[in-house]
């Protein structure tokens, strides 16, 4: 199996991003009461939810790689 | 009224740019891959187009709508599904292949029955997908144009026809290009005036918090009470089955390289964080702000008028009266026409290119090759619309999840070892892919959706909704273990084959 470092890297890098929400929802009602409270006008889940998105735009665009190899026409 | 002008206006401008693509859609290339001339931009605006569903819009918001925050969990998995097919798929999917997912296979592994088999499994992912999309527009369009069930799906039938059929390639995308910029400004309009109406963010989401029944628990998570296993499974079965969607990754065939197919991903990949980034944090609040507990959207038994499903468009007639109600319904029709469109190019071209041409003895002949496309287009939207009208009383859901399920199980693994993995054989292969289709299927039907909620069973006999956390696994280590054991060893070409496309999936990284 041969699969870059940077891939690598970049997969857990977006699986890390994806990690904490899927915890937090998965802990049902269990979830911080905490992700209510505000911050600068936005619930904090809502910051969560952004956060994570623009996180897996950053992870998309840094991987793409100035590739020089053929491709077929 | 609006509504009807801006669908006739719709359907003329889409029709036109069919009439100019046809023109220029000529031979193989042109049909199923627009010649490889769209732009990264042009591309990232079709993938988005392709990507954002009236699921997306309406669903996701009605999911808001009663359950708060967690309907994050149905829109970032798309995300990272995309972000994980840039990373390790889309580049040397294009240096790979042509026109379809056979092409890839064909590449590094020659085998007629790899072949038919990724065939058969493309059309089986985009017909359940098809079909999905169909039903819930049927339903839709029903409402938003007091059309008949019937009716709403043979027009959307008739009109993703002609658009493929005689414009191949070129007009799908240009439809999902117009789509996603009368998705974005649409959205972007309901926003500005949610925010106006209300008198600021904080204010709106004030007001949300107050006629929501259980208060800021609407900013909660948690609100759709899944354990963490559903949580997970949800997330994996749709990431690893967008990485397997057909109709997405044969959008990496319509650019120029592999850098444009990378570059053009990233696009999409963005516009699709704007609309769904607008509707998660202002939308979807601004639909229980404005229409939750208004009498004038609710019936006489106090629900929702048309189901949860239409907030949004009842939020649009909140804010901007009938004229905004009229763009938001011709929008949402746009947005399922860009989709299926996208859906019946992914059947057409593997009928054509990887069954037709495969059953075939020698050299196939380029203009009956393209005659069977057409047929294609045309049979698979017929049985599409027949068996959407069939199954308009079937939960969308189910559909969904099996056009997920085997996309994430029965695509993605081929196609990952196959870039990836030298020691894939064709055997290897085709058996790990078929486990991975089966097992997917037996998950899907022992699940809660079918076996409790259909079948009418007091429990289910897996807990799993969407099966890719069990049958992506078990495809990826048959695939493994049959390719390892098989008697029958590459053969020197396919050894040259599978260099080459590990030397291409790695390219000067």
């Amino acid at each position: 199996m041969i699969i870059s470092r940077k891939k690598v890297v970049l997969a857990a890098a977006a699986c890390l991003v994806m990690a904490p929400v899927t915890i937090i929802s998965g802990m049902g009602n269990a979830s911080p009461a905490g992700l209510t409270a505000a911050f600068a006008g936005l619930p904090l889940s809502v910051w969560v939810g952004l956060t994570v998105m623009a996180a897996l735009v950053i992870c998309a665009w840094l991987s793409i790689d100035d590739e020089s190899g053929e491709t077929r026409p | 009224m609006t509504a009807i002008v801006c669908f006739i206006a719709l359907v003329i401008a889409t029709l036109a740019i069919t009439g100019w693509a046809a023109r220029r859609s000529q031979g193989r290339s042109g049909v199923y891959a627009a010649d490889g001339a769209l732009g990264p931009a042009q591309n990232g605006f079709a993938i988005a187009g392709d990507f954002l569903s009236a699921s997306t819009f309406l669903g996701t918001t009605a999911l808001f709508f009663t359950a708060g925050v967690d309907m994050i969990l149905y829109l970032a998995p798309f995300l990272f599904g995309l972000c994980l097919m840039l990373i390790w798929i889309v580049g040397p999917l294009r240096k790979l292949g042509r026109y379809t997912l056979g092409d890839v296979l064909a590449a590094r592994m020659p085998s007629r029955g790899l072949r038919i088999y990724i065939g058969l499994s493309t059309i089986t992912i985009s017909i359940a997908y098809l079909i999905a999309q169909l039903v819930g527009a049927g339903m839709l369009i029903a409402i938003l144009f007091g059309l008949t069930f019937e009716w709403a799906v043979l027009i959307v039938g008739v009109l993703m026809t002609v658009y493929v059929a005689f414009g191949g390639m070129l007009a799908a995308s240009w439809v999902q290009i117009i789509k996603a910029g009368l998705l974005i400004g649409t959205v972007a309009i309901i926003c500005v005036l949610s925010i106006v109406s209300a008198g600021g963010l904080g204010a709106l989401y004030e007001r949300a918090a107050n006629v929501f029944p259980q208060g800021m628990q609407l900013f909660q998570f948690g609100g759709l009470d899944l354990s963490l296993l559903s949580t997970a499974s949800l997330v994996v079965g749709v990431a690893a089955g967008t990485m397997g969607l057909p109709h997405i990754l044969i959008r990496a065939f319509t650019v120029r390289d592999a850098l444009a197919a990378q570059r053009s991903i990233a696009v999409g990949a963005t516009l699709i964080a704007i609309v769904v980034g607008l509707v998660f944090a202002i939308v979807a609040p601004a639909t229980v702000a404005f229409v939750m507990g208004e009498p004038a959207y609710q019936t006489a038994s106090g629900a929702i008028q048309g189901g949860t499903n239409m907030v949004v468009v009842h939020l649009a007639s909140a804010l901007g009266g009938e004229v905004l109600l009229g763009i938001v319904a011709a929008v949402t029709f746009a947005t399922i026409l860009a989709v299926v469109a996208g859906l019946t190019i992914a059947v057409a071209s593997a009928s054509a290119h990887d069954l037709y041409a495969s059953l075939q003895r020698g050299a196939v002949d380029e203009r009956r090759e393209l005659q069977v496309f057409r047929f294609a287009t045309v049979a698979s939207s017929a049985a599409a619309v027949a068996l959407a009208i069939l199954f308009r009383d079937q939960n969308i859901a189910v559909l969904i999840a099996m056009a997920l399920g085997l996309a994430a199980s029965a695509n993605f693994p081929v196609l990952f070892l196959a870039i990836y993995w030298k020691g894939l054989t064709a055997r290897g292969a085709l058996i790990g892919g078929s486990v991975g289709l089966v097992s997917a299927l037996a998950l899907i039907v022992l699940g809660p959706e079918v076996w409790v909620r259909a079948l009418g069973n007091p429990q289910a006999i897996s807990p799993l909704e969407y099966p890719a956390l069990i049958s992506a696994p078990l495809a990826f280590v048959t695939a493994w273990l049959v390719s390892v054991l098989d008697p029958q060893k590459p053969t020197a070409e396919e050894r040259i084959a599978a260099d080459r496309a590990a030397r291409l999936a790695n390219d000067s990284v």
